[in-house]
């Protein structure tokens, strides 16, 4: 995982570009026909240079967003800006933004440099020029010499290069991704991961992609914006997202969580006293002061297993249930005398086999700071 | 090979070794092509009569060249022909692309209307196009082509939803994205329609365009119906010379609009295999700086 990479502290160094959003969503709905609309109410705002990603699970709205952002599908209500201008009515090919189809769409009958030479020849770029452009967009995302092959002679990591390029070289001001990488194969994929980042780096411009791929947006993205059901529950940089969660469900669909429900039995001066029903009760550093029932979680990896009764604030024991091997790190499942389940992963940092039974006692624990509130 | 090698029995696929299959094969064969090629083959019988070989002359092409009014029918038959595909063709891609691309009330119903002439029987079509020209009063004795137009109309109008069938059915194998992504590179929608679509469309619109001409081409019983004693097509004036007889001048006019329209279809194969082959083929030429003014 290279999630460090985009930390928290990342966010001032844009702070400067952001004197104008170079797109602005603002209450943006979008219905088909009767019942829950596709996209509800959003509204975003992405500043000039960002590597944006629009994440959540399938049928949450990402692609009609993004279908909007480029002009395919009209919202119902609410309003788009590029660029400071309202884009209603505006045709997709007016839009100063390009889009990288999921299906990469490249045409089938038209060479590869006749694919990318396509966007400037209908709108009238002489051919001298032309034929520069084409050779630097296939340079910048090394295909060249292949601008004679047809696209049924490339791979598909290469067709989606093609895309690339062809979008690339009108030099937009925002290029939209549906699901780019979702096509390839795990390798490929993990490297693209890496060359779309500095592709952007390179080109310098706004990336809006989507994808329902946790680990993608995590490794990518400046910032995500989490889906549910039409609506934006959470828009934050990765690791805030992944380690301050604003509700259950960016919780469990970012990473893996063990969530537990609670009730707070007393708030106040920076703490909070939490109840939960198998682990009894919790004192947690706590900036809002909460009340009432609301979701406890912690992540696996938080968790620290010990074989004595360790020298923290709160600990309780647990046995083994079952655990599963994955490599790099052990999953293990665990559950409490009073029934209460939970999953912990621990790194396989020593070559030394594996030393973990079923039924085998352990002492559980976390910091205390390590523990989610969740109130919605 | 000793005695005792035995062949292996025919495998699952391998029909042609399976005795009824080529039978089957030889039969069907024969059904299909035996009439027509008793027809090429009396066209150069030395006799006035079809029944037995009498020797191979050419002099009943020259009849039939010489006979006015047949070469006036065929003259007529092609020009309608090539009308009624040109129409077609045009008509029936826009209702094909009409019904893939939008949305509006009654689609069902206009797709199932459009199909109704397709499945008509012909002998109704004809008496509706009779009826239909004399209601409106269709302009008779107008010099030639004009008064051809009632035919070619009904040509059309018979052949354009086999042209629209067909251009439909490669239109669904469309990926919308390909349009949407001209569209996307700036591509106005008639430029998007142009570069992307007609493209895919490309082998619909060959086998319509051959389906219409053939069709009109060989019409016989709804051209009946709207021909005057002035616009005799080539089917219709084969009728009515073999009511008297079947002459070998007959099956010689026959031979030649066969070989046309094997002719005609051979060539556009030709011309959609050529397509075909340059698409796989990368290296074919087509470069940025060739093709992109196209
Ligand atoms: N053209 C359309 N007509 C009717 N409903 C649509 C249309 N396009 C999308 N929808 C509906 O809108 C909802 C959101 O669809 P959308 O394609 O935006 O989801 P998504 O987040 O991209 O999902 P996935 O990850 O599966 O691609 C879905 O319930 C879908 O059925
Ligand atoms: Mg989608």
């Amino acid at each position: 995982m290279t999630r460090g990479r985009h930390g928290i502290g990342n966010g001032t160094d844009r702070g400067a570009a952001s004197a104008q959003p170079i797109i602005e969503i603002r209450g943006v709905t979008k219905r088909f026909g009767a019942g829950e609309p596709a996209v509800d109410s959003v509204d975003l705002e992405i500043p000039e240079g960002e590597l944006f990603a629009l994440l959540g699970p399938s049928g949450c709205g990402k692609t009609t967003l993004l279908r909007m952002l480029a002009g395919f599908e009209t919202p119902t209500a609410g309003a788009i800006r590029i660029d400071g201008s309202d884009v209603a009515g505006m045709p997709p090919n007016r839009r100063p933004v390009n889009m990288v189809f999921q299906s990469y769409a490249v045409f089938p009958h038209m060479s590869v440099s006749d694919n990318v030479a396509y966007g400037l020849r209908v709108t009238g770029v002489p051919a001298a020029e032309r034929r520069e452009r084409v050779r630097e967009a296939l340079g910048l995302v090394r295909l060249d010499g292949l601008g004679a092959r047809k696209p049924d002679q490339l791979s598909g990591g290469q067709r989606q290069r093609v895309a690339l390029a062809r979008a690339l070289v009108k030099r937009p001001r925002v290029l939209l991704l549906d699901e780019p990488l979702s096509a390839l194969d795990a390798k490929l994929r993990e490297a693209m991961r890496l060359e779309l980042v500095n592709l952007r780096i390179a080109v310098g411009i706004t990336f809006v992609f989507v994808t329902h791929d946790q680990d993608e947006a995590l490794s990518m993205a400046d910032r995500i914006a989490v889906m549910e059901r039409g609506r934006v529950r959470q828009v934050a940089e990765p690791a805030t997202l992944y380690e301050y969660p604003n509700c259950r469900f960016v919780a469990d669909f970012i990473g893996k969580v063990n969530l537990f429900e609670g009730t707070v039995r007393a708030a106040g001066s920076g703490e909070l006293t939490l109840e939960v029903p198998g682990l009894g009760a919790l004192r947690i550093p706590h900036a809002e002061p909460v009340r009432g029932a609301v979701g406890v979680a912690v992540r696996p990896e938080k968790v620290r297993l010990s074989h004595t009764r360790p020298d923290a604030q709160f600990s309780f024991e647990a046995t083994v249930e079952d655990f599963a091997y994955y490599g790099s790190e052990t999953h293990l499942f665990l559950v409490t005398d009073k029934g209460l389940r939970l999953a912990a992963t621990v790194p396989n940092s020593d070559r030394g086999p594996i030393r973990i039974e079923r039924g085998a006692p352990r002492f559980v624990s976390w910091r205390p700071g390590d523990t989610l509130v969740l109130t919605e | 090979m000793s005695a005792t090698t035995r062949r292996p029995p025919p495998g699952p696929l391998e029909y042609g070794r399976r005795a009824w299959m080529r039978l089957t094969l030889l039969a069907t064969f024969v059904f299909l092509y035996a009439p027509i090629a008793t027809l090429v083959a009396f066209s150069f019988n030395d006799s006035r009569r079809n029944i037995v070989w009498r020797g191979f002359t050419l002099k009943y092409y020259e009849k039939a060249w010489n006979n006015d009014s047949l070469l006036e029918a065929f003259t007529n038959s092609l020009t309608i022909a090539f009308a009624s595909t040109l129409a077609s063709t045009v008509l029936g891609t826009l209702a094909a692309v009409a019904l893939w691309r939008f949305r509006f009330p009654f689609k069902g119903p206009h797709e199932a209307a459009m199909a109704l002439p397709i499945v008509i029987p012909e002998i109704c079509m004809g008496v509706a196009m009779l009826v239909f020209f004399a209601r409106i009063g269709w302009p008779t004795g107008l010099p030639w082509p004009l008064n051809l137009g009632a035919i070619t109309i009904a040509h059309i109008s018979f052949s354009f939803p086999f042209v629209a069938v067909v251009v439909r059915a490669r239109l669904a194998s469309f990926n919308r994205e390909l349009d949407e992504a001209a569209r996307d590179l700036g591509a106005s929608e008639w430029q998007a329609f142009r570069d992307v679509l007609v493209p895919w469309m490309s082998p619909g619109l060959v086998a319509g365009a051959l389906l219409a001409f053939t069709l009109s081409l060989d019409d016989f019983v709804i051209t009946f119906f709207t021909s005057g004693p002035d616009t005799v097509t080539f089917p219709v004036k084969v009728y009515s010379m073999v009511r008297f007889s079947v002459t070998p001048e007959v099956n010689a006019a026959s031979t030649i609009l066969i070989a046309i329209t094997l002719v005609i279809t051979s060539v556009a194969l030709w011309m959609q295999g050529r397509t075909a082959a340059r698409r796989a083929d990368g290296s074919g030429g087509v470069t940025e700086a060739g093709s992109a003014d196209g």
